[in-house]
């Protein structure tokens, strides 16, 4: 199995060709704000290709400004050669049509996976429900908005042959028809987004007072939220709150059986994995007998 | 002048009485759905009990000259769901009603198969924040673009003007989530009612975590508490001050967020947009625009002395029973298309902001 590394930080792009890595991805799945500059993009590209990584570009969800600076961005990467770009906007899929050169790869907020839910346990433990209602439930939190031939075939019809998907053990199973159905799947390890803004939670929290102004201080910190009242344990970046989910070597084995093409290792102040040696020391606690 | 047209909530027959005679254009609803639980989107006893009783309400709306929307419910498809959601939009579409709302591209793709003769109208679930994202949606054959409730007015505007031909549809009262709906897995949640109720004792309708308050520490710097806020609250409300602007953008439509909310406050609310709309109709047509700013101002006005029942609890409000618009919602700044980063954090209860006022 391969292992992508994905950050919205070019310093820590950097860090991450330098590992064992076998592609590496530039950009915020979440914020418009942290859209690369053209020249950083650029230049994230090229070291790539030096190193002969795979190069994938993410994008965020979109404001009509946001797919403006896209736009520009999408044009320079045409001229580049063949390269994959993530997206996360139907905006953005859109647009992607007019670059021959750029291949849609499907992000993670276009899917609605029940199991993201921090719910799941307290709904299958519910007394109130029919065992009828209660397979039903299970057989809900174990799909996602993908395992539908019709919504792969309308993606696959505007050029996605990869997708974006979290680390839920409980999903999967379902992931078989997925790749049954010519999608290669990427699983995003650790953080599973449970709640995503653009009101930014951390920009508020923290006094910041425009998107268009922000001094991004979620490039270096991140914060653990705990709600009593809910028995609920958030981790904040930026304008998403995550649930955690750690992997295990298991379950990697399970995903490699279902056709899983590769996992995602994110650098980012919540995972704490900023250099070469963490990524490497990641990827060999994971996939052990790889090698 | 453009004049958007007013979509009521309504969850059984008698609150669909209530909001057309209250001057309600268009109403939507949503019908229970047999053999699934509604968890990803409101709960089941927000809908509409049985397909009878949507007909009952479709055909009063008919005779009154309101169109009926029913939306899907679930913005999900999944193989497993086909029989069950192809069974149920049938019989939706078998009660006369005029559009269905649809928050999932496989399901749209379904009513599309089914051959119904019945407008698609895309759900808020398909999270259009821009100008391309309502075009790829209504080359699926769309009537309708309802967009994501985070957008200022003037993305609003332009979002207009480069869709000439779809409607576009905003909220505009009631419910304005922290976060974007469809990547928002926070609701659904079993509360521990005393914990809550303890420190948040105004708070009614949909208990959700993004309202109430969280510990926050901060990663890397060791289990020291940085504060205790509600972080995820960004949550807004209403859209009176804002409603002229909002009609200068030619916007189709504008929708009262309000099933899970009861019947006397779906009517009222209703009845005050009815009422805002048709004034500022009038008042377009007859003044210069100067003028006519200054007279919608002022006309808002009184609508903020309304009572707003929903959310806060009468013991806590005002001398003369229910507290108002401007109590509840213009002192703690919960205005639709504000800012984004501008909402500020709820006072932790209605108590304890006397207690910092008296202390003042």
């Amino acid at each position: 199995m391969k292992l992508s590394v994905q950050t919205d930080n070019l310093r820590l792009f950097k860090e991450a060709l330098s590992s064992h890595c076998n592609g590496v991805r530039l950009g915020s799945e979440f914020c418009e704000q942290l859209l690369p500059h053209p020249r950083e993009l650029e230049e994230a590209y090229e070291l790539a290709h030096q190193v002969g990584k795979e190069f994938t570009y993410v994008t965020p969800r979109l404001s009509n400004a946001g797919l403006e600076k896209l736009t520009e961005q999408l044009a320079l990467l045409n001229e580049k050669g063949e390269i994959w770009v993530a997206f996360n906007d139907l905006g953005a899929l859109n647009i992607l049509g007019l670059y021959p050169n750029l291949h849609p790869h499907l992000g993670r907020h276009m899917l609605l996976v029940p199991a993201r839910s921090p719910w799941v346990e307290q709904h299958m433990r519910r007394e109130d429900l029919s065992s009828r209602r209660r397979q039903w439930l299970r057989t809900l939190f174990s799909s996602t908005s993908l395992n539908y031939r019709p919504t792969i075939e309308l993606y696959r019809s505007y050029g996605c042959q990869r997708a974006d998907i979290d680390w839920l053990p409980r999903i999967f199973p379902s992931l078989a028809f997925l790749v049954e159905n010519g999608l290669r799947l990427s699983v995003h390890l650790h953080l599973v987004p449970a709640t995503f803004t653009r009101k930014c939670h951390t920009a508020r929290f923290l006094g910041e007072t425009s998107p268009e102004e922000c001094s991004k201080p979620c490039l270096d910190r991140a914060f653990l939220l705990r709600n009593e009242a809910f028995g609920l344990e958030l981790y904040l970046h930026g304008n998403v709150a995550f649930r955690l989910a750690e992997p295990h070597p298991e379950a990697v084995k399970e995903l490699e059986k279902v056709g899983v093409a590769e996992l995602v290792l994110t650098m980012n102040p919540l995972t704490r994995i900023d250099s070469a040696e963490k990524i490497d020391n990641t990827i060999s606690k994971l996939i052990a007998d790889e090698s | 002048m453009n004049k958007p047209r007013i979509l009521s909530p309504v969850s059984s027959f008698e609150s669909a009485m209530g909001v057309v005679s209250a001057g309600a254009d268009e109403i939507y609803c949503a019908v229970k759905i047999p053999g699934a639980e509604h968890i990803l989107n409101r709960p089941a006893g927000c809908c509409v009990s049985t397909y009878d009783e949507l007909g009952k309400i479709a055909r009063y709306a008919r005779s009154k000259g309101v169109e009926t929307i029913v939306t899907l419910e679930l913005p999900f498809m999944s193989e497993f769901m086909v029989e069950q959601m192809r069974e149920h939009i049938a019989s939706c579409v078998d009660e006369s009603i005029d559009a269905l709302i649809v928050g999932d591209l496989g399901l749209m793709t379904m009513v599309r198969d089914m051959g119904l003769d019945i407008l698609i109208y895309a759900s808020t679930y398909l999270v259009a924040l821009n100008y391309e994202a309502v075009d790829f949606i209504r080359k699926l054959g769309v009537k309708r673009v309802i967009l994501e409730r985070h957008m200022s007015v003037e993305e609003i505007r332009q979002v207009v003007q480069r869709n000439k031909d779809v409607e576009i549809e905003v909220f505009v009262h009631g419910s304005g989530c922290s976060n974007i709906n469809f990547n928002c897995y926070l609701e659904g949640g079993r509360r521990k009612l005393s914990a809550l109720e303890k420190e948040y004792r105004g708070i009614k309708g949909l208990p959700t975590p993004c309202r109430t308050p969280f510990d926050i520490y901060e990663i890397g710097h060791g289990a020291q508490r940085v504060a205790r806020a509600p972080i995820l609250d960004a949550y807004t409300f209403c859209a009176l001050c804002k409603l002229p602007e909002l009609i200068e953008t030619g916007v189709t439509g504008l929708k009262i967020v309000g099933r899970c909310l009861p019947i006397t406050y779906q009517a009222k609310t209703t009845e005050m947009y009815r009422k805002l709309v048709d004034l500022i109709e009038e008042e377009q047509t007859s003044r210069s625009r100067r003028a006519y700013r200054r007279r919608i101002t002022k006309m808002i006005e009184p609508f903020k002395e309304e009572p707003f029942e929903p959310i806060l609890q009468h013991s806590e409000g005002s001398a003369s029973g229910s507290p108002s618009i401007r109590e509840t919602l213009c002192g703690e700044e919960r205005c639709y298309f504000s800012p984004l980063f501008h909402v500020p954090y709820r006072p932790s209860s209605r108590r304890s902001k006397r207690k910092r006022s008296r202390r003042r």
